[in-house]
């Protein structure tokens, strides 16, 4: 089954963008297809690579990243909701004369076409919201 | 493509409530874009999002009344709120600033099974 997820629920404020991954994973280990993984409102910090979490916690960005790269996932931040919390990839940041980036692969910028082409295309969609 | 999903979006915030109503409105107008089969409900404290006398420039947000009468002119006709929730907020139509159907509870779950998708915000 292709499966595609919708995670609006904050990084650190909330329970969604964690269980969204044990979900993914369960879902691929289950021998299902992740479609896409459409990161929006609040979720999109969970791409920020600059967030640094001490070493003994769980680290969100980095375990996305790497289910991400192992099963060559489609993390999708939406841009709009990211330019206005902050998360720029190197790109928008240039656009935006700004020094820093805070966005980089596998996590990638588009916009909301994403989530109506995924919604359509997929079978079920699941949402992790706040 | 094979036959539209048919999509529900159930809004559920205050309208200057952080930024989820403005977001979940770009979401509608998007999917309407891409012209999937769309129905809106107003729930819970999303009615608000409907009084028409909105003064957004008081607290220096963007006022939802000037985005929400466009949703007609997407071809987003289907507006629903749900009655409960405006009577218990002791709204009517009279306070909305565009029409929308009320829905008693037994349609608003008919509602819910009518459609292939829900999106809730």
């Amino acid at each position: 089954m292709k499966i595609a997820l919708l995670i609006y629920g904050s990084a650190h404020n909330s329970q969604a963008s964690y269980s969204a991954l044990r979900f993914a994973k369960a879902a691929i280990s289950s021998g299902h297809e992740i479609y896409r993984v459409f990161f929006y409102g609040d979720a999109v910090n969970t791409g920020n690579f600059l967030s640094t979490p001490p070493q003994d916690e769980f680290d969100l960005q980095t375990e996305w990243a790497r289910l991400a790269e192992s099963h060559d996932l489609d993390l999708v931040v939406c841009i709009a909701a990211a330019l206005r919390r902050g998360v720029l990839d190197e790109k928008e940041a240039q656009r935006f004369a700004k020094e820093q980036y805070s966005l980089q692969a596998p996590f990638t910028l588009s916009g909301l076409g994403q989530l109506a082409d995924a919604s359509q295309s997929a079978d079920r969609l699941i949402t992790f919201g706040g | 493509m094979s036959e539209q999903k048919r999509t529900l979006v159930v809004l559920t915030k205050a309208p200057y409530q952080g930024q989820m109503a403005r977001e979940a409105l770009d979401v509608i107008l998007t999917s309407a874009a891409f012209e999937t089969p769309l129905s809106v409900l107003f729930t819970g404290d999303a009615v608000y999002q409907l009084l028409n006398a909105q003064h957004a420039e008081a607290i220096n947000a963007k006022s939802m009344s000037a985005s929400l009468p466009v949703l007609p002119v997407y071809d987003v006709e289907n507006l629903f709120v749900d009655a409960d929730s405006a009577a218990a907020r002791g709204l009517t139509a009279s306070d909305f600033l565009m029409p929308v159907k009320a829905l008693e509870l037994h349609n608003v779950q008919a509602l819910f099974h009518e459609h292939d998708r829900v999106l809730s915000f």
